[in-house]
């Protein structure tokens, strides 16, 4: 008996404070944070689930501000019926006016919330409340995931990262968007030094490559008159060393209309890259090309 | 008082005993036997007919000559009452010659079925036939298989009013000697009214507290066989179908007798495929109580909105849900059980219509529930023996309790309780997960692997001496 005695205390280790049943929670999906007036405006985005029948998930916008973001959270419970749950938040839309002292206030909050992850999307936009209201979320989700993975013309910031490169005070990436008709990518915004620099979507692919988050391209080059070469980027590393960068990447030519042989095609791409990089990092830069899918007979 | 007095004193007015007085000469025979269980066409063609040849005769010691020339296997020569009551009971003819004298002949009549298709332990290769209640057909079905003089028999007769025949089949050489001393030593131990099945014996057989049950009955005699060779006992009970074999493990419920007919990978898969159901059938309804009560944040929000979407008219709390579910399902299957099959369709047709539609219909019951439910119930039942689905049912039951008071935790709870239980457990003092704990890796060859008939070339060794197989 002794013995079940002493198992009785992990019984109370955790347990019943934890329950709620699933329809009681408010599950918030997105979330988009501006700073006016030194006060803080948070649009949320909380799942309808009335309407996921229809298996389409609608969801509802709710408004509120205030002194700090813990404030502002709580205050949403004020027009729900329900627990605010944050856990399953996929999305935070930021804009211009979130500088290092909201970008602390921010962090802090995600990182002392026990309920909250950090693997969701960061962005930075102009228009939160529109991207919320006429956006669904894995649609930008996917934009973003997949331009990374594909074209390397995204950044897939997450809070995560966010919080690393904060408090190693490095430059922040988010890829920036701007909703017309649809949502479209306008490239990135790097905040250094409490402030937005603007980057041009063809350039994303060289912060890419210096963040070493290339994961696959297609490159093309009029080599003579109508005629291309397509090259195919399927798998790139950078590594920093000695305060040089050397590149390794392995190509695939689609189509060498040109008739360029291997080492023309190395020195074509080499300097491609190396005056674009050269742009934003004035570090040596070497780069090596394993090509595949070149007949050179 | 002579045994004819004595007798029908004893019995009063019991009207299967039939008495049948025979005058040859002056010679005086009193024929008697118990309608009920003796075959009346055997005493008239082995036993009357020869007696009504002796007239012509003239023999002086009738009993001698009777005993040498009636036609019959089984006679004996009796001197006791009691031995006479006995040997009634258990449909002899007996003959009191002058009122001195007793022969008793065997003239049992045949109640016993013919050997027929398993009933609960299907296959789709293999042999098909199954035990029967008749003690010598079972014994004669693993002799037809095992044809060795090894195979021996110790025989017992149990229960006070009912002298059940319960024998302990072994192969010396193969199985310990000290299993076999260690089962009769229970078997003598027991004192009972009766022995009416072989699951009575379980009771006094199983000393484990587990709700895992320590002892398989089969009705297969391959599966017997098998066992037998592998080196454990077989206890056969007259008048159950069901043979027991001694000392069970963990994983022989999640092997079948056609895992040894068919290709050792597909085996393997399917073994692989009954742990998963196992693991299912006790913690998928916890594992949803434990998401829609405690930890919804472990599972992607798309899901997450579907089990919200489909509770959203549903009065109950998940685990009260859940609770009933398992109760509905257990009266379905109860009732289905019980009822004569004639009326099983229409049952089956309200309990599926009740259970899923109208239930769905009238925001009872989440149509979620029903799968979770529905797919726990259906993967406990491919366990092959309806003790071990039953203690699935109550490992079911906890885990459910615990997840809706602890969320994963509890289910954690629920399984280290699993795990120390079956780690304490013992059948015939052998460890019940073996050969996993403790582990024996050549063993694993026939655990949730099989490998080929060439490849499983030892035998146990906590059950058997003779470790080589075909040595």
């Amino acid at each position: 008996m002794k013995k079940y005695l002493l198992l009785l205390p992990i019984l109370f280790i955790t347990g019943c404070t934890s329950y709620i049943e699933l329809n009681d929670l408010a599950i918030i999906n997105a979330i988009g944070i501006e700073s006016i007036e030194n006060e803080y405006h948070l649009t949320a985005s909380i799942v309808d689930t009335k309407d996921i029948e229809t298996n389409d998930v609608k969801t509802i916008i709710y408004e509120t501000k205030g002194t700090s973001i813990n404030k502002i959270i709580d205050d949403l419970s004020l027009t729900l019926n329900k627990k605010i749950y944050i856990s399953h938040l996929d999305l935070l839309l930021i804009n211009e006016s979130i500088k290092t002292k909201e970008f602390e206030e921010i962090t802090n909050f995600f990182l002392n919330n026990n309920e909250s992850r950090e693997d969701f999307l960061v962005i930075y936009t102009n228009d939160i409340k529109k991207v919320l209201e006429n956006t669904k979320l894995k649609e930008i989700n996917d934009l973003i995931e997949i331009n990374q993975n594909e074209t390397s013309k995204s950044i897939y910031t997450t809070m995560h990262d966010i919080i690393n490169n904060y408090y190693l005070k490095n430059d922040i990436y988010l890829t920036n968007i701007e909703i017309d008709d649809k949502v479209k990518i306008l490239g990135l915004k790097k905040f250094k030094s409490n402030k937005y620099e603007t980057i041009e979507s063809n350039d994303t692919l060289f912060i890419n490559y210096i963040l070493n988050n290339i994961k696959s391209y297609k490159y093309s080059l009029e080599c003579s008159n109508n005629n291309y070469l397509y090259l195919n980027i399927l798998k790139s590393n950078i590594n920093e060393l000695n305060n040089k960068y050397l590149i390794t990447n392995e190509i695939k030519v689609i189509s060498n209309e040109c008739n360029l042989t291997k080492d023309e095609i190395n020195e074509v791409f080499n300097n491609y890259l190396k005056e674009n990089l050269s742009r934003f990092t004035n570090k040596e830069i070497n780069i090596k090309n394993t090509i595949r899918g070149l007949n050179e007979n | 008082m002579n045994f004819i007095d004595e007798l029908k004193k004893d019995i009063k007015d019991t009207d299967d005993f039939i008495f049948k007085e025979i005058t040859i000469g002056k010679n005086n025979i009193t024929l008697i036997y118990v309608e009920s269980i003796a075959s009346s066409d055997n005493i008239n063609n082995f036993i009357l007919k020869k007696i009504s040849f002796l007239d012509k005769l003239n023999s002086n010691d009738l009993t001698d000559y009777l005993y040498n020339f009636l036609p019959g296997a089984n006679i004996q020569k009796l001197k006791d009452y009691n031995t006479l009551k006995e040997m009634l009971l258990n449909a002899f003819t007996v003959l009191i010659i002058n009122k001195e004298n007793i022969l008793a002949i065997e003239t049992r009549r045949d109640l016993s079925r013919g050997v027929s298709e398993a009933d609960y332990e299907k296959t789709i290769v293999g042999p098909k036939d199954a035990f029967i209640e008749h003690y010598n057909t079972n014994l004669g079905l693993i002799r037809r298989r095992i044809k060795d003089i090894n195979l021996h028999t110790k025989t017992y007769y149990l229960g006070k009013y009912t002298k059940t025949k319960v024998g302990i089949i072994y192969i010396k050489g193969i199985c310990k000697n000290g299993l076999v001393k260690d089962i009769e030593k229970e078997l003598q131990s027991i004192n009972i009214d009766a022995i009416i099945d072989s699951n009575y014996l379980k009771r006094y057989l199983n000393t484990s507290k587990s709700l895992f049950p320590t002892i398989k009955g089969t009705e297969r005699p391959d599966l017997a066989c098998l066992s037998l060779l592998e080196g454990k006992v077989l206890i056969i009970t007259d008048n159950s179908p069901e043979v027991l074999i001694l000392p069970t493990f963990f994983i022989d419920f999640f092997h079948t007798s056609d895992d040894y007919y068919q290709k050792a990978i597909n085996i393997s898969f399917i073994r692989f495929i009954r742990l998963i159901a196992f693991i299912v059938a006790i913690f998928l309804p916890a594992i949803y109580i434990a998401i829609t009560t405690h930890n919804p944040d472990s599972i992607p929000i798309n899901i997450l909105l579907s089990f919200q979407s489909q509770r959203l008219t549903v009065p109950f709390p998940a685990f009260v849900e859940a609770i009933i579910m398992i109760v509905s399902f257990e009266i379905l299957r109860e009732s289905d059980i019980r009822i004569p099959s004639s009326m099983g369709t229409a049952i089956s047709i309200l309990g599926g219509l009740v259970l899923g539609e109208a239930a769905v219909s009238a925001g009872i019951i989440s149509p979620i529930m029903i799968i979770i439910v529905a797919i726990s119930a259906i993967s406990g039942m491919l366990m092959q023996s309806i003790e071990a689905i039953n203690s699935i049912r109550w490992y079911r039951f906890t885990s459910i309790i615990l997840a809706s008071i602890f969320g994963y935790y509890g289910i954690f709870l629920g399984i280290i309780l699993i795990l120390t239980t079956l780690s304490d457990t013992k059948s015939e003092n052998k460890d019940y997960l073996y050969p996993f704990s403790p582990i024996n890796f050549k063993e694993q060859q026939d655990g949730f692997i099989k490998t080929n008939i060439k490849g499983t070339k030892y035998r146990n060794p906590i059950l058997s001496n003779n470790h080589i197989r075909g040595k």
